[in-house]
């Protein structure tokens, strides 16, 4: 009876320490946290398959840059497959927290309980629970508002046991003021980030609603009180990685697909993932997030070339004005140049 | 480096005059004058006027202030480092906009800064996103 492979494959989604910790810069500020993660992904090798969401929710105390207590609760659906059985479980994971601001370690236990179908066995239902642990470092701390992924130590250990994985869990931890207004900015946070994640047909105005949204909510958590000295790992500059990598998967289709768009709607767009920190020179450390901005950059810049190119073909110098305008503006100096060779061309 | 150099549209206005174009399609820098008639009190006036920070000391998180543009629906301000390079872009009504979008942010506070060297610009746009007015590119450190 495989029911086993069943419960371990959709274990492994949730749990594990990698065999090295995380040494990074970045650490949480002393201080009471509140923190909240969209859990979701998947992970196969070869025949073996599972998948799940879920939200995930802690609570976090550091003291002299140590854990001083703190719990995470995870609480979702899965669904796993292997030869000759699936299973589809509800999970409530729940972690006490120690460690370190900068590697902040969870061991608890997962219950699940849900239905198991063997093939010429049937379906039989299943509860129970297992040990668990797990692990994760902030990527971004300021002062009131930490970022990260929950799931990017989980991913290293599903890695090593030969999966392929999509698991994600980024997470935001506001510093908690004792009163309901941190939890109501972790609440305002949660629902925009949820907002960014479902967003698929969106104008330029929506973007720009939503990047309103984020200066305000920033605000309110500069409201929280101010910290004493600068956050561990704290680069002056720079934007929280939760939303750049949010915007980043946002941008991907106008800046790799321009046809469906104006050009109005590019610059627009560019300039939303600059003042978000999702393009330019506030894009947070990490080099995947940096890479990924350049290629955005890229993108747009192209797609910009293509309108151009569309202008000057049509006679168009309102057109090739706007572009003009935007590229001199956005420090995009080849483009400026064509666009105002083509100027002259058409209006000589 | 970035290549410091001011905007061009008082020359595209011109231009634009000459074949009876206008830089964007109505507003107040193009609406259909020539070089004899000069649109507005002049084609300057079709530059937008900066009005704040200062060229230097203005701190790391500076308010940016500007003149209205009559006919102008948006404002799309920018902001690049020293290399040219965007480093903050901002676009609304408004005639003014903390750096960041957030006033009087603290030091250790996420989002962007004024570095040395820096320099920003705001372009007008009509209700249909063309151009009608842009600013000279601006120095501004802190």
């Amino acid at each position: 009876m495989r029911l086993p492979a069943v419960l371990v494959a959709l274990g492994l989604l949730l749990a594990g320490i990698p065999p090295a910790g995380a040494a990074k810069g970045v650490a949480f500020p002393d201080g009471e946290w509140e923190g909240t993660a969209i859990w979701t992904g998947a992970i196969s090798k070869k025949d073996i398959f599972a998948s799940g969401s879920g939200q995930s929710a802690f609570t976090l105390g550091i003291d002299g840059g140590e854990v001083t207590g703190g719990e995470m609760t995870l609480q979702g659906t899965g669904q796993s497959q292997v030869p000759t059985a699936t299973g589809k479980l509800n999970i409530l994971e729940t972690l006490q927290l120690s460690g370190t601001a900068a590697l902040v370690k969870g061991f608890g236990e997962i219950n699940f309980s849900g239905t198991v179908n063997v093939q010429d066995f049937g379906t039989v239902p299943v509860s129970g629970s297992f040990p668990a642990s797990g692990s994760f470092s902030p990527t971004f701390a300021s002062c009131g508002k930490v970022t990260g992924d929950l799931a990017a130590d989980t991913r290293k250990v599903q890695q090593s046991y030969g999966f392929s994985t999509s698991v994600t869990a980024k997470f935001v931890a506001i510093r908690t003021a004792g009163g309901a207004a941190s939890a109501g900015i972790l609440e305002e946070y949660k629902a925009l980030t949820a907002q960014l994640i479902e967003l698929e047909d969106f104008s330029a105005n929506d973007l720009l609603a939503l990047a309103h949204q984020i200066d305000v909510l920033n605000a309110k958590i500069l409201g929280l009180g101010p910290c004493q000295a600068p956050p561990p790992g704290f680069e002056k500059g720079l934007s929280d990685t939760l939303l750049t990598a949010l915007f980043q998967d946002l941008l991907e289709a106008p800046a790799m697909f321009p046809d469906a768009f104006t050009p109005h709607y590019l610059l627009t767009l560019l300039g939303v993932g600059i003042r978000v920190g999702a393009i330019g020179e506030s894009v947070p450390g990490s080099a995947p997030l940096k890479q990924k901005a350049k290629e955005l950059l890229d993108g747009f810049e192209a797609g910009l070339e293509q309108k151009l190119d569309e202008a000057i073909a049509a006679g168009d110098a309102p057109t090739i004005i706007d572009i003009l305008i935007g590229a001199q503006q956005f420090g995009l100096d080849a483009l400026a140049d064509k666009a105002q060779g083509a100027l002259a061309q058409v209006q000589p | 480096m970035r290549r410091l150099r001011l905007f061009t549209l008082a020359g595209l206005v011109l231009l634009g005059a000459c074949t009876g174009g206008g830089a964007g399609d109505g507003g107040m820098a193009g609406d259909g004058g020539n070089v004899d008639e000069p649109i507005g009190e002049g084609t300057v006036e079709a530059a937008i006027e900066l009005t704040a920070p200062p060229e230097e000391g203005a701190g790391q998180t500076p308010t940016f202030q500007w003149e209205p543009v009559e006919g102008a629906a948006a404002y799309r301000l920018v902001v690049l480092d020293a290399e040219g390079r965007a480093v903050w872009a901002w676009e609304g009504p408004d005639t003014s906009v903390a750096l960041g979008g957030v006033l009087d942010r603290p030091e250790a506070s996420e989002g962007p800064v004024l570095t040395p060297g820096s320099a920003w610009s705001v372009a007008a746009l009509d209700a249909d996103g063309h151009v009608v007015a842009a600013s000279p590119l601006r120095s501004a450190s802190p």
